[in-house]
């Protein structure tokens, strides 16, 4: 069975400056892939290529297994999108533009859209351009869920949207995920794809620079562990052990403060014959992985949308 | 699969079609009626014929056909009329169902769906073009039903080819339109080009005759393919066919430039080289930056275009009443007799109240200039920047981001309105310098005293229903369609000055019609500053005051 997405030197050049390049993803059917960088990094160049908006600069991508641009009609009858920057006709209710998008597919979505309706407490006899920019973003991920797609496209979902929504789209997620259906997640959000994500891939300046699990991540990046001792310990015994990248002392060596990377076995197997009585970790959340990957400063930078 | 996409965009046309429809109803049915009137109108036949044959040309007729209804209705209504209302209404409405949608965002969501890109701009397209194959046949069932009432002996296979020649020169520059938002993605550039394309093949048809060196071009532009022979006479031709050909290829060739362009929107923006150029020098200044320090002068940038493009239509208009009078001022006695026997509740009707003064060169320039086309643009540019500046910035939320700054409402409203004051000044300084020079030139001998005084009371107008306008707004926000209102009060009171006049028991009603306080009996051009133009002048400002005050207590809304 072929990937949900996958991609072979997937570039696209706006005249000189670069959206994505060289990009080579495979998401795999039935998991939640979180898509991180930040703004102007290719997380929405890498979509609307996807979806077929803009035309490859070079290498092509599949949607299972069709192909990007010549079968963009088929691909997308299976996907769920909601773009980052949500455009709604103003002049028209809820109800109206979920009609009229379900006409587009050819399906009856009134069961579904009533369901997500209700789940999402959106009032859908309103004129959009009567809704607050939450209510706006619900009516876009009614439309991006009502047709009950194999896949999700979706660019930064959770904009506007407050914590208990948050909540209920998450676990909207989990149910689409228990069903088998793939998700495919941008966002420069961390909590939100830490909550949910399988996978994560990490774009920088139109490069993506590492794909893992978030537990992959967490081990190769480094942990902050702290160590109290009964009795003052020697921190040079320490320094030189694998993993450990520094070593402070404080409290007359009573408590030492070790910043170690990849595993932690030889730190706490020492820590042990050295008499710790406990032994603090302070485990690396995404946000240190994205740092480590980005140093600061360097969030900003980068071309593209 | 269904055909939503193009009953949305039929759909989305509703209000438009029905405004545009009833104006051209009502503007056939007039013509109608009056050309019996005309065609028995000894006077009307005499000045006909010494009207330069060049002239009639250039309205695509002559003098013996103009004399048939036929022909006068081709001159006065096909002719100018109906393809400029038909090809605002295509050309916007296609521009609004492509880029617009594609600049905001909504291209993207619609082809997020399963439908190729070739059916959604076909389908928009399509709705487009049904609504104004609508608008056409209710003109020509109007001018069917005008036929025998009014005795016009039209053929009928004439009246179809004639709205069916008009439908396919809206299609045609639709499908300009199409084909230049296709290509670049701009909404702006889309409308523009095409309006400007459409002017210029209007100007070479109607001035082919005229000009020897614009023979070659007269054969191919749309226009000559639109009138040339008069399908309403000549029946259906070639023309049909060359303007449906146009329509086809150009559609076909939007069509596949669309399937394969990225699609950009404002949302996600693709960066060109230009963008990039700015980015190489550090510090980039934005343009006019010396523009841009207050929302004084941000509104006259804003207004920039607009200044230039409606004070220079109404330049050219000043200079084309001068232009005109000495040709009209040999046949001054025909023309009298015109005029007298012409129904005076005609020209009453429409603010003429003194209809012999149009004999003067004063009532002649004023009666276009400064009685109806001339008001009617200063008000509508007032009443706009009003609406553009405040109201529908209140709208989308950009008035609450000015408003957070440290500077009080009232200065923010005040310094606003100033600047539309200043740009609506600019509006009227244009014709007015025009009319200075004319003066001398065709030696009319207006004056300058009269010139200035006339530009004032017209200037003094039109900022009166701006501060209409910005008064509803300053009451009720944009709940209240301020802008609508103000339009419909203009009207109202036009017709108010005129009814007042007609009927002697009426004639209390037009002395709260600031169109009678401008306008009285006598045409802006032949008197000087008058007493009532301080009524004008206290009303706006009485208006204005008023606003700001409410304004500052009032909550603001998005």
């Amino acid at each position: 069975m072929s990937d949900a997405i996958e991609t072979r030197g997937l570039t696209k050049y706006y005249g000189e400056a670069a959206g994505i390049v060289d990009l080579d993803l495979a998401v795999e059917v039935g998991e939640v892939f979180g898509f991180i960088g930040p703004n102007g990094a290719g997380k929405t160049t890498t979509i609307r290529l996807l979806l077929n908006f803009l035309q490859p600069t070079r290498g092509s991508g599949t949607v299972f297994g069709m192909d990007m641009t010549a079968d963009s009609v088929a691909i997308r009858s299976r996907v769920g999108y909601l773009p980052g920057d949500l455009a709604l006709y103003p002049s028209m209710t809820g109800r109206e533009f979920l009609l009229y998008f379900s006409r587009l597919r050819g399906i009856d979505t009134a069961a579904a859209t009533t369901r997500l309706a209700e789940r999402f407490e959106l009032d859908l006899d309103r004129r959009i351009k009567e809704y607050s920019k939450g209510n706006r973003q619900k009516v876009g991920l009614v439309n991006a869920f009502m047709h009950e797609p194999e896949l999700l496209i979706l660019d930064e979902p959770t904009g506007g949207l407050d914590p208990l929504m948050q909540q209920e789209f998450a676990t909207l997620l989990r149910e689409v995920r228990a069903e088998g259906r793939t998700v495919f997640l941008s966002s420069h959000y961390l909590p939100e794809v830490e909550r949910i994500a399988d996978r994560v891939g990490i774009v920088r300046q139109g490069h993506l620079i590492a794909v893992d699990t978030l537990d992959g991540f967490r081990t190769k990046i480094q942990s902050n562990l702290s160590v109290e001792f009964a009795r003052p310990a020697d921190p040079s015994g320490f320094a030189g052990l694998r993993g450990v990248i520094s070593v402070e002392a404080h409290d007359d060596g009573r408590l030492l403060r070790l910043s170690v990377s990849g595993p932690q076995d030889a730190v706490i197997r020492a820590a042990a014959d050295a008499g710790a009585i406990a032994i603090h970790t302070q485990e690396a959340d995404l946000d240190d992985v994205f740092l480590s990957y980005y140093g600061p400063g360097d969030t900003e930078s980068g071309s593209g949308g | 699969m269904t055909t939503a996409i193009l009953i949305k965009s039929l759909r989305d046309r509703r209000r438009a079609l029905i405004g545009n429809s009833l104006g051209l109803v009502a503007l056939v049915l007039w013509l109608g009626a009056l050309f019996p009137i005309l065609r028995d109108n000894q006077g009307f036949t005499d000045i006909m014929e010494r009207v330069p044959p060049e002239m009639l040309s250039a309205f695509g007729t002559d003098l013996a056909t103009f004399l048939t209804a036929a022909g006068f209705l081709s001159a006065e209504f096909f002719a100018l009329f109906a393809p400029l209302l038909i090809l605002i209404f295509v050309i916007s409405a296609m521009v609004a169902e492509t880029a617009t949608e594609e600049r905001d965002g909504l291209m993207d969501m619609v082809l997020s769906n399963p439908v190729s890109r070739r059916r959604v701009f076909l389908e928009k397209a399509g709705g487009v073009a049904a609504a104004a194959l609508l608008m056409v046949a209710v003109i020509t069932v109007a001018l069917l039903a005008a036929n025998p009432v009014f005795e016009l002996d039209l053929p009928v296979a004439g009246v179809v080819a004639a709205g069916l020649s008009l439908w396919l020169l809206g299609t045609s520059f639709g499908a300009v339109a199409l084909l230049i938002g296709a290509f670049t993605g701009r909404s702006a550039t889309a409308g523009g080009m095409a309006g400007f394309l459409a002017l210029l093949a209007w100007f070479v048809t109607s001035f082919s005759g005229l000009l020897p060196w614009l023979e070659g071009a007269g054969a191919v532009s749309p226009f000559t393919w639109y009138r040339e022979p008069n399908p309403l006479i000549a029946g259906f031709g070639a023309g049909h066919l060359w303007l449906l050909l146009t329509t086809v290829v150009l559609l076909g060739v939007a069509v596949l430039l669309f399937d394969r362009r990225d699609i950009a929107t404002e949302r996600a923006a693709l960066p060109d080289i230009k963008i990039r150029r700015r980015a190489r020098s550090r510090v980039r200044q934005p343009r006019a930056a010396w523009l841009l320090t207050d929302p004084f002068r941000k509104v006259i940038w804003d207004r920039r275009r607009s200044v230039w493009a409606w004070g220079g239509g109404l330049g050219l208009l000043s200079l084309a009443m001068f232009s005109a009078w000495p040709a009209l001022a040999q046949d001054a006695d025909a023309l009298a007799a015109l005029v007298t026997s012409m129904p005076r509740e005609v020209f009453v009707m429409f603010g003429l109240t003194n209809p012999e003064a149009i004999v003067t060169p004063a009532g002649f320039v004023s009666s276009r200039s400064h009685q109806s086309i001339g008001p009617i643009v200063v008000i509508f540019f007032c009443v706009r920047g009003v609406s553009m500046a405040l109201v529908r910035q209140e709208g989308s939320g950009v008035l609450d981001l000015v408003l957070a700054q440290p500077s009080s409402r009232s200065r923010v409203v005040a310094s606003k309105l100033a600047a539309v004051a200043l740009a609506a000044g600019l509006v009227v300084l244009i014709p007015t310098v025009v009319a200075l020079l004319a003066d001398r030139w065709w030696e009319t001998e207006l004056g300058i005293g009269p010139i200035l005084a006339a530009s004032a009371g017209l200037y003094l107008l039109g900022l009166f229903f701006g501060g209409l306008a910005l008064l509803l707004w300053a009451v009720k926000g944009t709940s209240l369609p301020a802008v609508r209102i103000a339009g419909i009060a203009a009207l109202a009171t036009f017709l108010m000055n005129g009814l007042g006049a007609l009927a002697d028991g009426l004639r209390p009603i037009r002395l709260v019609s600031p169109f009678y306080w401008y306008f009285g009996d006598n045409p802006p051009l032949a008197k000087g500053f008058e007493p009532s133009y301080f009524l004008l002048l206290a009303g706006t400002v009485a208006m204005a005051w008023v606003a700001v005050v409410l304004f500052r207590r009032r909550d603001t809304s998005v």
